[in-house]
């Protein structure tokens, strides 16, 4: 049971880690022109400080799944329990994540 | 029957944030590589076929009519040097929807014509066209042909029936209905100029920093309307010749009323790019606005409020220098530049709604 707990952490939260770098690889690709169809308002204001380029974005991109990745492995570590819950949560909204790059 | 131990750690190591922190980034590295090995073949694809394209010129004669731009283009390989291609194509249009005119010549400035159906074309070798966009495939005709030098800059009068040109050394007045040449100015070196919409006369600005009005039928200065400590780059008339923009070599932006030469406004500005391709000057159809290139390295633009004199917005999008603008209406603008597009912006949202790229044609088309 504790073995197949751990084994279904690590795909969440490779999976995870998955989407999260596709999605920098989507961005790379478009990059000429994701100053006009990127939604989230946070990666167009990283896009505008940028003076139009997706650098700065891809680097809080590498940064923040660096940072969300050890977190979710520490509480994982620490309360096995909670980690698998917070995989899990991650998990699911990088499925809403992929499906929406994806499919829109 | 014995109770899950959901929250005993199982694995000690990651409970340290360093090897934690070090197992992410691997997995993270991984996942780079592992998408980097389906990225760079196309990247290096591209790479391989590089060319370096620069939009230098656009004209949209009506807003029914597919625009026309004059655009080169330098392949990284081969020995066949750089390519000015003059194009018609609709600016959301694909590469394979692109009509090249004229492959014959190596055309190097742009006008609108006497009417929404010609535009004028200067050549390299200082030959004047007129293109008729009714029947683009037929051959252009020759109004003349400045014998020292390509145009790098044409202008045809609002009453369509004179055309004025420049090359590096002189101005050149012509008569469209007689083709012929009506005068060359010898005795001022023009760095840009403006044709009036009110009368048959000109503003030159010269590299002395001499602002002179002269007469289009016979080219003698009617007379000299400001002098600067620094030569004008590029100047500007609005839509009904009132006004005159002019950009000078220091920077500074300056509004003139065009007859009395009253400044209206003076901008010492960062924002104003003084690179070679930033040197344009737009009004609106309504004259309340100015568009000039940025101050991002001259890749994004800079609107102006003509009545304050104060900056009103940032376009930015273009990915390299932008080579000139135009207004479309007050809300709409089109951009052209170095990055090999053209942008049609929305001003009340501030950015591109439609890209066109424009491309060579391939080798042996």
């Amino acid at each position: 049971m504790l073995k197949r707990r751990r084994v279904l952490f690590l795909l969440l939260w490779q999976f995870v880690i998955f989407v999260s770098v596709f999605d920098g690889y989507l961005v790379l690709l478009f990059r000429h022109e994701l100053y006009q169809t990127e939604l989230n308002p946070l990666g167009l204001l990283l896009i505008q400080l940028n003076g139009g380029q997706v650098w700065l974005l891809l680097a809080a991109k590498f940064v923040g799944t660096v940072a969300a990745a050890t977190v979710a492995l520490l509480v994982y570590g620490r309360r096995p329990g909670a980690g698998l819950t917070v995989a899990s949560a991650l998990a699911g909204l990088q499925l809403c994540l992929l499906l929406f790059l994806l499919l829109a | 029957m014995s109770a899950e131990p959901t929250n005993r750690p199982e694995v000690v190591w990651i409970s340290h944030p360093a090897a934690a922190a070090a197992a992410s980034l691997a997995v993270v590295i991984f996942f780079i590589g592992l998408l980097g090995i389906a990225f760079l073949p196309r990247e290096a694809r591209q790479l391989a076929n590089l060319q370096y394209i620069s939009v230098t010129h656009s004209l949209a004669t009506s807003k029914s009519q597919p625009a026309v731009s004059l655009f080169w283009a330098i392949a990284a390989t081969g020995t066949s040097g750089c390519r000015h291609h003059i194009v018609i194509h609709l600016l959301d249009a694909s590469p394979g929807e692109i009509m090249f005119l004229c492959p014959r010549l190596h055309p190097v400035a742009l006008a609108p014509g006497p009417d929404a159906d010609h535009v004028l074309v200067g050549n390299c070798d200082g030959t004047i066209y007129l293109l008729d966009l009714r029947h683009p495939t037929a051959e252009p005709i020759q109004i003349g042909r400045q014998p020292d030098g390509g145009v790098i800059e044409l202008a045809c009068s609002a009453d369509g029936r004179s055309i004025v040109s420049q090359n590096t050394y002189h101005l050149y007045a012509w008569d469209l209905a007689t083709r012929s040449q009506r005068w060359r100015r010898e005795d001022v070196a023009v760095s840009s100029f403006s044709l009036r919409p009110d009368s048959e006369s000109a503003i030159l600005s010269t590299r002395c920093g001499e602002l002179i009005e002269v007469d289009l039928v016979d080219g003698r200065t009617l007379r000299t309307l400001a002098r600067f400590s620094f030569p004008p780059l590029a100047t500007a008339l609005s839509p009904d010749g009132r006004l005159l923009a002019i950009l000078l070599d220091n920077g500074h932006l300056h509004l003139l009323d065009s007859h009395t030469a009253a400044v209206r406004w003076d901008k010492k500005s960062s924002r104003i790019c003084e690179s070679a391709t930033g040197r344009f000057l737009a009004f609106s159809p309504s004259g309340k606005l100015l568009v000039t290139s940025g101050q991002d390295r001259g890749r994004d633009l800079t609107l102006w409020n003509v009545v304050t004199g104060q900056p009103i917005k940032e376009l930015r999008g273009h990915i390299n220098n932008v080579c000139g603008a135009a207004f479309v209406t007050d809300r709409s603008l089109r951009s052209w530049g170095t990055d090999g597009t053209i942008r049609v912006w929305n001003l009340d949202a501030g950015i591109a709604t439609r890209v066109a790229s424009l491309m060579p044609p391939r080798e042996g088309t």
